[in-house]
């Protein structure tokens, strides 16, 4: 097959130009060994790459690895199974791994047999798997959100592979624009080399051109704030829990992280930040009577700055620091916030959402409407479900709970049918596409702009044609200051596009 | 299609290979277990520091990837017991000797295997490596297996908890005549004259519904207090959770633990309030 039948047969399986295009310059006799390619997301880089892959292992490939962010991985091994059929596609655990390496005689790596292998990138930069990965060759390595291997030891894991000569072709895509590579693409003198030969970068930042030739037309995109004002008695209790915490003296860092959770939790919805309070005081109590049976373990103490700069930092772990030394006192404010929560009879947030998708609907004269409502979390993504399931058009729900499978059968039976899809950003991320979608509300606002470029990409298609609303919930009240600085930077992200990350 | 001798399992559309769906020592290892040995050359006291910081009973003694033996407290001291007597009168220091000195043979077993076939190895030794002596896959101790069935039964546990709390306090907010009234209001899926009567002969989804209803909220606003769209959705987690738990939808992962919990939690709030208030005490 030459280079325009290969093009034909990419464009017949529904491939965009660009993409179709970046596959069969990548996969020429003569091409780069290393490539980044770095584009907004919506752009479909994964689809290129699914389609190399499935190339490559038409034309004898053996072995293909897959390192993605955990929660992306069932998406990687879906694709990839759909996309060929000549050798497995695993995604690889803990114990499936187990699994493979009992069942090999001793001395013969799990690595050996012909397969494409899927691997959170924490899982594999493991010593015991990073060590065993780079002892065979790999056909082609591809390297999802790219920008996450600056962290130590997922840097130490491509290095690994490069430096043992593991991998003949590596492809690592990214969401970020170029410049903010900058410092992990150019080694300090101070550090080895990281590419043996020359990393080779596309960028589909830019213009994009179609089929024809034409360029290809970014939708409009409009953004509406949708004005609200939080009742007096939920900025009460907010206030009067946030001042009764920063109070509280603190024991080794994690307190700033924490407060800033409960935050977010507390700007997404009530209900989060309700729910965020029952299970701090479950933790508080656990933690208390571990204490009392003299049974918890002194944990190293960290400070602040050392729990946020650890490259490898773990969320869950942090939380479960609770970083405060008078555990009995925390859990006191816990029990009295959650006491005030129980007389408070309004959520003014949710009123306001409830007359925005009211409007929606109401002004959507050609059929049903296509909304889909984001969330940071799936506490909040249940609340909305429960209180608009009254408005006699088709929910629809898609939280981490769900399976990727699961997730593209509700997206699927969303767009035939219409009506709300509320997703939470984990579960609406890569590997899901609804160009379809007509008006997004943004429930709360991540406060990591890549997160913000991910759920514009689900929608903002390139090649999309139809126009995009984006609304924001704008609290007058300024209850929870870090809100205002979350729309100023979605309103500039929307501005600038994604340049101005 | 040409494929090796030693294919991996088949990725498919469940990954988990059929004999993976039962509890094997491979679903007992903890995921995140990483493997700390010693070398037979370390000193004890040495060896005794990383038991205690890690909180550790026993450590593979390990040359490379080969693994020569168990030092753990129990050979420790039976090894301290044995050359103290063969030292007779002759001045002897534990803390001279090194971890080649107080090794235990190991018990190997397979990732395949049935926990339950290596209780008595367990209660022996204290713990049975996994894999082989030259390739140790990680180690599985009495603690593992308790930790283990205890993440399996816990969430059974608690939605029992959650489901029969929750029908005595549907109990303590309505009698039967409005429980009857409740339900023929809002339980629109049943065909007209079989709606369930009594709360043992309905689901836990039509708890949800009756207490969830607008319509039905006030009675039952006393006990379970706030928002009732708050409440619902809390009942709704719990009754997603609970068919997922009951019906192996999926493993639940440790925030719907720590929900289930923190559900657990608040329906014993609201079951001591109740109790408080019938019996005239006060909270």
């Amino acid at each position: 097959m030459n280079k325009q039948e290969f093009l034909a047969s990419l464009q017949s399986r529904g491939l965009r130009a660009w993409q179709a295009n970046f596959a069969a310059s990548f996969l020429e006799a003569d091409s780069a060994a290393f490539q980044l390619l770095a584009g907004p997301p919506g752009t479909g880089k994964m689809y290129a790459s699914i389609a190399i892959a499935a190339e490559l292992v038409s034309r004898g490939a053996k072995r293909i690895l897959a390192l993605a962010p955990a929660p992306l991985c069932e998406a990687w091994r879906e694709r990839l199974t759909d996309a060929q059929s000549k050798i497995p596609v695993v995604l690889v655990t803990r114990p499936v791994f187990r699994e493979i390496e009992a069942a090999l005689p001793i001395g013969r790596s799990p690595w050996s047999a012909d397969g494409i292998y899927v691997i959170s990138q924490d899982l594999a930069k493991q010593n015991d798997l990073a060590a065993g990965i780079a002892t065979v060759e790999w056909d082609l390595v591809i390297g999802d959100e790219a920008h996450r291997f600056a962290a130590q030891q997922r840097a130490a894991l491509l290095d690994r592979l490069t430096s043992a000569s593991a991998v003949r072709r590596l492809l690592l895509l990214s969401d970020t624009p170029l410049p903010s590579l900058d410092p992990w693409l150019h080694s300090s003198p101070d550090q080895p080399v990281r590419f043996s030969s020359s990393l080779v970068v596309t960028s589909w930042f830019g213009a994009l051109t179609n089929w024809d030739g034409s360029t290809v037309d970014r939708p409009e995109v409009k953004l509406e704030a949708y004005l609200y004002k939080r009742g007096t008695d939920e900025v009460k209790c907010l206030s009067q829990f946030f001042v009764s915490f920063k109070d509280l003296q603190t024991c080794g860092g994690g307190a700033e992280f924490f407060l800033q959770l409960l935050t977010q939790r507390a700007s997404s919805s009530l209900f989060a930040f309700e729910q965020s309070l029952q299970r701090l005081g479950h933790t508080l109590r656990s933690a208390i009577a571990e204490a009392e049976a003299s049974l918890a373990e002194p944990t190293a103490e960290l400070s602040d700055q050392q729990v946020w700069a650890s490259a490898d930092f773990d969320p869950m772990a942090a939380y479960k620091r609770l970083p405060w030394a008078d555990k009995a006192a925390a859990l006191a404010i816990v029990n009295q916030c959650l006491e005030a929560f129980e007389s408070i009879s309004t959520d003014e947030k949710l009123s306001a959402f409830k007359r925005l998708v009211r409007s929606i609907i109401d002004a959507d004269t050609d059929g049903i409407p296509m909304i889909c409502v984001f969330s940071m979390y799936a506490d909040t993504a249940s609340y909305l479900h429960t209180a608009i399931d009254d408005l006699g058009i088709s929910l629809f729900k898609v939280t981490g709970a769900t399976s990727f499978t699961e997730r593209q059968v509700t997206v699927e039976r969303f767009v035939k049918e219409g009506g709300v899809i509320l997703g939470t950003d984990g579960a609406l991320s890569e590997g899901i596409a609804i160009p379809q979608v007509t008006h997004v509300v943004h429930y709360d606002l991540p406060s990591n702009p890549v997160v913000l470029e991910q759920r514009r990409g689900r929608f903002d298609r390139f090649g999309r044609s139809k126009p995009l609303t984006m609304y924001v919930l704008r609290d007058e009240s300024k209850a929870i200051p870090s809100e205002s600085r979350l729309n100023e930077l979605f309103a500039a992200n929307l501005d600038s596009g994604t340049d101005g990350l | 299609m040409n494929q090796n001798a030693h294919d991996p399992p088949r990725g498919g559309k469940d990954s988990h290979s059929v004999t993976g769906l039962f509890h094997r020592l491979n679903s007992v290892l903890p995921i995140d277990q990483e493997i700390i040995s010693v070398l037979p050359e370390t000193p004890v006291q040495e060896a005794l520091d990383i038991l205690g910081k890690h909180g550790f009973s026993q450590l593979p003694v390990m040359v490379n990837s080969q693994v020569l033996g168990l030092f753990s407290y129990r050979s420790f001291s039976q090894a301290v017991i044995k050359l103290s007597c063969d030292a007779k009168n002759q001045k002897f220091n534990p803390r001279e000797m090194f971890v080649e000195d107080c090794i235990d043979r190991p018990t190997y077993a397979r990732v395949s295997d049935e926990f339950r076939a290596w209780f008595d190895a367990i209660d022996k030794q204290d713990a049975v490596l996994v894999g082989d002596p030259n390739r140790l896959q990680g180690i599985v101790t009495a603690m593992d297996i308790l930790r283990y069935l205890y993440a399996v039964a816990s969430p059974f546990v608690l939605i029992a908890e959650i489901e029969l709390s929750l029908r005595a306090l549907i109990h303590l907010s309505v009698d039967q005549d409005k429980l009857v009234a409740c339900a023929n209001t809002c339980l629109k899926h049943y065909a007209e004259g079989s709606v369930p009567t009594d709360l043992e002969h309905m689901s836990f989804n039509d708890y949800v519904q009756i207490i969830g209803d607008g319509r039905n909220w006030d009675h039952f606003q006393p006990i379970f207090k706030g928002d009732r769209v708050r409440t619902r959705t809390k009942l709704e987690q719990a009754r997603d959770l609970r068919n997922d738990v009951f019906h192996f939808r999926r493993e639940i992962t440790t925030e719907d633990y720590e929900t289930l919990s923190a559900l657990r939690d608040w329906m014993l709030l609201k079951a001591t309030a109740a109790e408080a208030r019938t019996t005239g005490g006060k909270i």
